[in-house]
C-alpha cells in the first residue's frame, strides 16, 4: 500500500494527533501502516492523509511536484483530517489559504492538473481527535480488503 | 534605571513617555535611531526583541512607522519612527543581524522603500506582484490571490535537502545545505510554506475579543502561550488587572503545555539518534499530559482558555484531584529522561553546532538555545507575567552551547515544569474566586505582552482600533528569532549531523510563518 501524507500548512496540531491515532490504529489491526510519503513523488497512491487549509506557498510546492511527474495523479482514499483541511476553518477567507481541501483541488485543476480521489472522508474537530482518526482508519482498511492485505 | 539608561544613549527625556508599569514609548527621529538601537542593544546589553512596520494611515494622517521592541529585565521599551509615504526607511541589521528579518518583512509588507539593494520579494516569493502589500490598510484581508500566484522557487543547483523531523511531523520547509567533502560550508533556509495570513485577519476579519482564539491557532504545539502573550499585551495596553485565580489558570496551562512541548521533541530527538524505546517512553510520558489537559480543559489541545482580562472557566477540586494523580504518575515515567541523558548517543554530541555566547547576544537567540550558551535570560523570571512571580523555580544555565546542552537543558526544563505544576495544583485559589475583569476597549494604545514559550520568548505587539478591533498585531514567535542562528551553528559541521543539529534548535515553523519568511539567514 502506498500512503501519501500532505501537510498543506497546518499548525501541527492534527498531526500530532494524527499521528496518535496511527499508532492506535496499528495497535488495533495489529499491522503496520507504511513509511508515507510527504510530498507527491508517485503517480498513484492508494491512501491520502490531508491537513491544513491549503497555503499559497503549499499550492506552490505541490505544482511544483505534480510538474515534475506528470499532470495526472490517482491519490486513492482521501482522509481530509481537522477542521482546516474541511473548510478552511478559522483562515477560510484569508489571502494566504485557499480554503480548505476541496478549494485547493479546484485550483490545481484550473492549472490543468487531473487529480483522482477515490472516495473523500472528512474528519473534522481542531485538532482531530485520535479516536476518531483511528475510526475511520480501521473502517477504511476493513471496508477495503485489498489495502489491508497488502499491510504487513 | 531605564531612563538613566536611555539618557546615557543620548535619548531627549521629552521624547519618552511611560505607557505602562514597565513599558515605555521612545518618539524617535530617523537619523537617530541607529546610533540609539546600537547603543542599547550592542554597549548596554539589551535583548533586541523584533520590529515591525505599522501602516498608520486609518489612525492618523497618512504617514508609516517603524516600531522597534527592545527589552531588559523588567523593562519593555519600545522605539517608534514615524516615516512619510515616500521616504525611504531607516534600518539597523547591517550592525545588528537579528533585525534582518523583521525589517526585510516590514518592507515588504508594507512596500515601504528602502535605500538597500532588493532584488526579490522576501516573504511572498511565491511570484506575486509588488503591487500585494498584505499589512496596508487598504488591502482587504479576503483578497484572492491564487490566480496571481505563479510558484516561481529557485533552488541553487548544488544545494542538498535535508529532513530533520520525524516523518509524522511534517512541515515542508526547505533547510539546504552546501557541503565540501565533509563540512557545511553555507546554508539557505527557504520558508513562508505555511504563511496563513493570520495577522491581518486578526486585524480586519475578528474583533479584539475573538483573537484570542485564532492566536491559540498560530501553533498546534505551544498555542496556549500565544494566546497568553495576546491577552497580556492588550491588558497592557487598556491597562487591565487579571484576577488571581485567572492568573494560577494561566501558570498552571502553560506549564501543561511546556511540558508538552519538550517532551514531543527530546521523543523526536531520540528518535533521531536512534534511541526508538525512549521515543516511545516518552511519548507515552507526554500523553499523560495531553490526558491532564483534557480533564482540565475537555480538549487534549487548543485549550480555549483565555480572554481578555481573564479565563473563560475556572477548574473544580474534582478535576484538580484527578491531575495531580497524573502529575505523579508523570514523574515516576519521567525517570527516562535520566536514559537519555546518560546515552552514549547523546553524548556524541558534545561541541557539535557550538552557538558562542556573542553571536548567540548578536543574532538574538531566545529561550533553551540562548540558555544552552549562557545567556541568563528568562521571561518567566526576569519580566514575571501570569503568577510565576508566587512560584519557585530554577531556570537552568549551561555554559557549553553545543546540541548536547541544548538538549539536556530541556530537561532540566521538564523537571523544572512539574515542579511549578505541584505548586500551583496546592493553591486554593484556583478553584475559586473571579474569573475575568471587564475592560472597555480604547483606541491607539499600544501594548507588549511577553512569555517564556516552550521555545522561547514570544513577543506579541497590539495597537488598539477603533469598533474593538486590533489595529495592528504583531506576533514574534521565538523560531523566528532561533532561525537566526541556523548558519552560524551548521557553518562547520558534518552534513550527517545537521538534522539533529536543527532539530536541537526545536523549529516550530507554523509559528514562524503565521505571517511571513524570509530566504537567507
Amino acid at each position: 500500500m502506498r500512503m501519501l501524507y500532505l501537510n498543506l500548512g497546518g499548525c501541527n496540531g492534527c498531526d500530532i494527533e494524527l499521528l496518535a491515532g496511527v499508532v492506535r490504529a496499528m495497535e488495533k489491526l495489529g499491522r503496520e501502516l507504511p513509511h508515507p510519503d510527504h510530498s507527491v513523488k508517485s503517480e498513484r497512491y492508494d491512501l491520502t492523509l490531508v491537513t491544513g487549509p491549503g497555503t499559497l506557498g503549499n499550492l506552490c510546492r505541490i505544482i511544483r511536484d505534480l510538474e515534475r511527474i506528470g499532470k495526472e495523479v490517482d491519490l486513492g482514499h482521501v482522509v481530509v483530517l481537522g477542521s482546516c483541511a474541511c473548510g478552511g476553518g478559522i483562515w477560510y477567507d484569508s489571502y494566504m489559504v485557499c480554503g480548505g481541501w476541496d478549494l485547493f483541488l479546484k485550483e490545481l485543476s484550473s492549472r490543468g492538473f487531473r487529480i483522482r480521489c477515490r472516495s473523500t472522508i472528512y474528519v473534522t474537530g481542531c485538532p482531530v481527535r485520535p479516536e476518531d482518526v483511528e475510526k475511520v482508519l480501521v473502517q477504511l482498511l476493513h471496508n477495503y480488503p485489498n489495502l489491508i492485505s497488502s499491510l504487513r | 534605571m531605564v531612563i538613566k539608561i536611555l539618557e546615557e544613549c543620548e535619548v531627549d527625556p521629552q521624547n519618552v513617555s511611560k505607557i505602562g508599569p514597565d513599558t515605555f514609548l521612545i518618539d524617535l527621529d530617523k537619523r537617530q535611531l541607529r546610533d540609539v538601537i546600537k547603543c542599547l542593544v550592542l554597549d548596554k546589553g539589551l535583548h533586541f526583541s523584533t520590529c515591525l512596520g505599522v501602516d498608520y494611515s486609518g489612525l492618523r494622517q497618512g504617514s508609516m512607522a517603524l516600531i522597534y521592541v527592545v527589552t531588559r529585565p523588567s523593562s519593555k521599551i519600545i522605539i517608534r519612527v514615524t516615516l512619510n509615504e515616500n521616504e525611504s526607511i531607516p534600518y539597523v541589521h547591517d550592525i545588528l543581524p537579528a533585525a534582518e528579518w523583521c525589517e526585510l518583512e516590514a518592507m515588504d509588507l508594507l512596500g515601504l522603500k528602502t535605500s538597500l539593494p532588493v532584488e526579490d520579494r522576501f516573504i511572498l516569493h511565491w511570484g506575486l506582484p509588488s503591487k500585494v502589500q498584505p499589512l496596508r490598510k487598504e488591502f482587504k484581508h479576503n483578497t484572492r490571490l491564487s490566480n496571481m500566484v505563479s510558484c516561481r522557487v529557485s533552488k541553487p543547483e548544488d544545494f542538498v535537502e535535508v529532513d530533520p523531523h520525524h516523518p509524522f511531523f511534517y512541515e515542508h520547509e526547505d533547510f539546504l545545505i552546501k557541503a565540501i567533502g565533509n563540512r557545511i560550508v553555507d546554508v539557505l533556509y527557504i520558508g513562508s510554506y505555511i504563511n496563513r495570513g493570520i495577522e491581518k485577519v486578526g486585524e480586519s476579519r475578528l474583533k479584539m475579543e475573538q483573537v484570542p482564539f485564532i492566536a491559540e491557532r498560530i501553533c498546534g504545539i505551544c498555542g496556549f502561550t500565544h494566546s497568553t502573550a495576546y491577552c497580556q499585551a492588550v491588558e497592557s495596553a487598556l491597562d487591565i488587572d487579571v484576577p488571581e485565580r485567572a492568573r494560577f489558570e494561566r501558570t498552571l496551562m502553560l506549564e501543561l503545555e511546556r511540558l508538552e512541548s519538550h517532551l514531543l521533541l527530546l521523543a523526536l530527538i531520540a528518535y533521531s539518534v536512534g534511541l526508538r524505546d525512549i521515543f516511545l517512553g516518552l511519548l507515552r510520558s507526554r500523553e499523560i499530559v495531553m490526558n491532564a489537559c483534557d480533564i482540565l480543559v475537555g480538549n487534549r489541545k487548543m485549550y480555549g482558555l483565555n480572554v481578555i482580562g481573564g479565563v473563560r472557566y475556572g477548574f473544580e477540586t474534582r478535576q484538580i484531584r484527578d491531575v495531580k494523580e497524573l502529575i505523579k504518575k508523570l514523574k515516576t515515567s519521567l525517570k527516562i529522561l535520566d536514559a537519555l541523558k546518560e546515552s552514549q548517543e547523546l553524548r556524541k554530541l558534545k561541541d557539535v553546532g557550538v552557538l558562542p555566547k556573542e553571536s548567540a547576544h548578536k543574532l538574538g537567540a531566545v529561550g533553551p538555545v540562548a540558555r544552552a550558551s549562557g545567556i541568563d535570560y528568562d521571561v518567566r523570571r526576569d519580566l514575571p507575567y501570569a503568577a510565576y512571580e508566587e512560584v519557585d523555580f530554577d531556570v537552568p544555565i549551561m555554559d557549553q552551547g553545543d546540541t548536547y546542552s541544548r538538549i539536556v537543558i530541556r530537561c532540566e526544563e521538564v523537571i523544572q515544569s512539574v515542579r511549578i505544576i505541584e505548586q500551583v495544583l496546592n493553591r486554593d485559589v484556583l478553584t475559586k474566586g473571579d474569573l475575568r475583569t471587564e475592560y472597555y476597549p480604547a483606541p491607539g494604545k499600544i501594548g507588549v505582552g511577553m512569555t517564556e514559550a516552550p521555545r522561547g520568548e514570544n513577543v506579541h505587539l497590539v495597537i488598539t482600533g477603533h469598533d474593538s478591533r486590533l489595529y495592528r498585531w504583531k506576533v514574534r514567535a521565538p523560531t523566528y528569532a532561533n532561525l537566526a542562528v541556523l548558519r552560524a551553528v551548521l557553518v562547520g559541521e558534518s552534513p550527517r549531523d545537521a538534522p539533529v543539529i536543527i532539530a536541537s534548535l526545536d523549529p516550530c515553523l507554523s509559528c514562524t510563518d503565521r505571517l511571513v519568511m524570509v530566504r537567507r539567514t
